[in-house]
């Protein structure tokens, strides 16, 4: 067989070649370039370039950089592949810049080291590609980067479309088909009515379509539990929503820290209490201590007198003068110290209770110290009250707790409180009740519930129903409890309706 | 019971703790005396008056500690007995290694108080007999000449005549000749004797 190559000399080889090709020695040095490769750059000659380094051929910016590569390259000569890393910017001789993929070969020609460089020209179409490629690639990047799972829900045929990392966090297998669904089968039930409420309040078509909200998400997978940040927005077409497009956000440490956080600011605030019942006591002793000091040595003195068996009578007068003055000055004492304690500028407005306690729902859920289900039933048109919004606020923070935590000792589940709230038969009042699911509480106790300082909680200071029945009075209202009920515990209070 | 020869000093902000005790102590045969700050009991006393102090721990200007802390630094020598409204332990801890008689809670019992004034009576005694002692033993070491004195200081440190001549730069024949001298006027038999009167009379310290 002949060789048909035969007789053909590599430069015209080299010429015929369809891809840009160009021949350089180890230093760099342009030794050839073909036909395809000057037409791109725009050399009608070879005498122009030959001769010349290549870095020549690129713009100066990116030379040093190369000449480091080359370097690298001579180190080490591969093949290496177009595409491979490899992409750079060409010159064209009228100063163009032109993106480029090369390929590398090196050649040992009796000891001597070439190397043959391919370039390969993206079309514009495919530059494009390129260009699309690479700011997905940058957005994936950072997706990743900052963690964010991506979604799409098609709201008309009910599809979803989710990233790697939503499946990841739901714990979803590679291949497995997701849907609505089964995303919110992923969800905390806790959390299902606050997602849901955030949901439609984003499919509204009057309103900004803007989705946000914060739920526990538990694997499918390892049933872990991660709190999620959902920050999405829904599209609407002729009034019907069409598209919710949002990324998702893994808020677990951030949660784990808010809440280490706050039951910190909890335990100092429980140490200020403790401070505070601590000096209110030690105020409390001085006024009195030294008025029984004296009537305790008065009394003994006018003992002593009687017991001698002859009683100056001077003295037993003086004595008993002495504990009537100082019992009565004791007295005094307590009432102006009451006084002042109790002296405070409350301001009073008119208070709608449904706001009230769907500002403090969220900042109990925030609070994942207790685990329970609040139920709220509350009539559509429930007038305003009036009262002190800080003082109610307190109020039913401190019903709502005490009520989880008798449940959370008794280990009751499910924890659930109910709120409710009505006019009272005479139309003056609003009656609040908080009634939990707890083990109720014996009589024997419930005598003595609203005494200060009597507590059954191991770190609590027994204040807080005392007080909570002070701020109720002092707004116009009662508090008190009704165990009727063998198993629950109802605390009831009442205030007077806005005018 | 007659206690004539003891003033009880009561040191208390409040009128009528001060007038209730005192009642409650005169019937018992105290003499009493009330201040109503602890500057005021400073101000009337003086290191010569024997008697005991019933101090209330907590009081406007200096309080109980502090009047104690006063009275060593002007070596009024009473015992004294502190009143709280509330058991103030590390207060407590601190006056009684200072010397307090006792600690008392208000109210106190006429029981607790008499108790613990027969407790300062006993260290009061303590004391007159420590302040006798002292005053003979000073009143006889002022007897000696100025090196005796020098003499006697260095004798009850242990050093021999020879020493004692060689540090003060004179005979060793004259240090026994003064050495004879002292013995004969502060009455002392032995060295011992001699060092337990420069005791007394402060000169060891």
């Amino acid at each position: 067989m002949t060789n048909p190559l035969e007789g053909l000399d590599s430069k015209t080889l080299f010429d015929a070649a369809a891809d840009a090709m160009l021949l350089a020695d180890a230093e760099g040095n342009i030794l050839l370039t073909n036909r395809a490769l000057r037409k791109m750059l725009g050399y009608s000659d070879d005498v122009d370039v030959i001769g010349n380094t290549v870095e020549s051929l690129i713009p100066e910016r990116h030379r040093e950089r190369h000449q480091q590569h080359r370097k690298h390259y001579a180190a080490n000569p591969t093949q290496r592949a177009m595409g491979n890393g490899n992409n750079l910017v060409v010159l064209t001789s009228d100063g163009r810049e032109l993106p480029v993929y090369i390929g590398l070969s090196p050649i040992n020609d009796h000891g001597k080291h070439l190397v043959l460089a391919t370039f390969h020209f993206p079309d514009r179409n495919q530059q494009d590609k390129i260009a699309l490629w690479e700011s997905e690639e940058r957005l994936r990047l950072a997706k990743s980067a900052a963690g964010l799972g991506v979604f799409d829900f098609d709201l008309i045929n009910q599809t979803a479309l989710c990233d790697e990392r939503i499946r990841e966090l739901w714990g979803f297998a590679e291949d497995e088909p997701i849907s609505y669904g089964k995303l919110t089968d992923g969800l905390h039930p806790q959390d299902l009515p606050i997602r849901n409420a955030a949901l439609q309040q984003a499919m509204n078509p009057d309103g900004d379509g803007e989705y946000q909200v914060e739920y526990r998400v538990i694997n499918k997978r390892n049933n872990s539990e991660h709190w999620v940040a959902t920050t999405g927005k829904v599209f609407f077409s002729n009034g019907n929503a069409i598209r919710m497009v949002g990324i998702v956000r893994d808020i677990s440490s951030q949660k784990r820290l808010e809440r280490d956080l706050r039951r910190q600011e909890a335990e100092m605030a429980n140490l200020a209490k403790r401070q505070l019942a601590a000096q209110t006591a030690a105020a409390i002793a001085h006024e009195i201590n030294q008025p029984l000091a004296a009537i305790s040595a008065y009394s003994e003195v006018a003992l002593h007198s009687i017991s001698s068996g002859q009683p100056d009578a001077a003295q037993l007068t003086h004595a008993l003068q002495g504990c009537f003055t100082q019992a009565q000055r004791a007295g005094n004492s307590l009432h102006e110290l009451l006084a002042f304690l109790q002296h405070s500028n409350t301001e009073v407005e008119a208070i709608d209770l449904s706001t009230l306690l769907h500002g403090l729902v969220s900042s109990i859920k925030n609070d994942d110290l207790y685990d329970f289900d609040l139920v709220l039933e509350l009539p559509d048109k429930l007038p305003s009250f009036s009262g002190n919004f800080t003082q109610i606020r307190k109020v039913l923070l401190n019903l709502l707790y005490n009520a989880a935590e008798a449940m959370h000792d008794a280990e009751i589940s499910p924890a659930v409180i109910t709120v409710r709230a009505e006019l009272t038969a005479d139309g003056k009042n609003i009656q609040v009740s908080v009634r939990d699911s707890g083990p109720g509480i014996s009589s024997a106790i419930a005598q003595r519930l609203f005494e200060p300082f009597f507590t059954t909680k191991p770190n609590g200071i027994g204040m807080g129903l005392k007080v909570s029945r002070a701020m109720i009075e002092s707004m116009g209202g009662n508090l008190w409890m009704d165990n009727a009920e063998q198993h629950f515990t109802t605390f009831h209070f009442t205030l007077p309706r806005a005018k | 019971m007659n206690h004539n020869d003891i003033t009880v000093f009561i040191i208390d902000d409040d009128p009528a703790v001060r007038d209730s005790l005192s009642l409650m102590l005169q019937q018992d045969g105290y003499r009493t005396c009330s201040f109503e700050s602890g500057d005021a009991f400073i101000a009337a006393c003086n290191p010569d008056i024997h008697g005991c102090a019933i101090v209330d721990i907590r009081m406007p200007g200096m309080d109980g500690i502090q009047l104690q802390e006063e009275m060593i630094r002007l070596q009024i020598q009473f015992p004294i007995i502190f009143l709280t409204a509330h058991g103030d332990i590390p207060k407590s801890v601190k006056a009684m290694k200072a010397g307090a008689v006792d600690f008392l809670t208000k109210p106190v019992t006429r029981k607790d108080l008499l108790a613990a004034l027969q407790t300062a009576g006993k260290k009061i005694e303590q004391i007159k007999i420590r302040t006798a002692d002292h005053l003979h033993a000073k009143s006889l070491l002022e007897s000696l000449t100025e090196r005796e004195l020098q003499v006697t200081a260095l004798a009850i440190l242990g050093h021999s005549n020879k020493e004692i001549a060689r540090k003060l730069g004179i005979s060793h024949r004259t240090i026994e000749i003064h050495k004879s001298n002292i013995m004969k006027k502060t009455g002392s038999l032995n060295l011992l004797e001699l060092a337990k009167l420069a005791h007394d009379g402060g000169l060891s310290d």
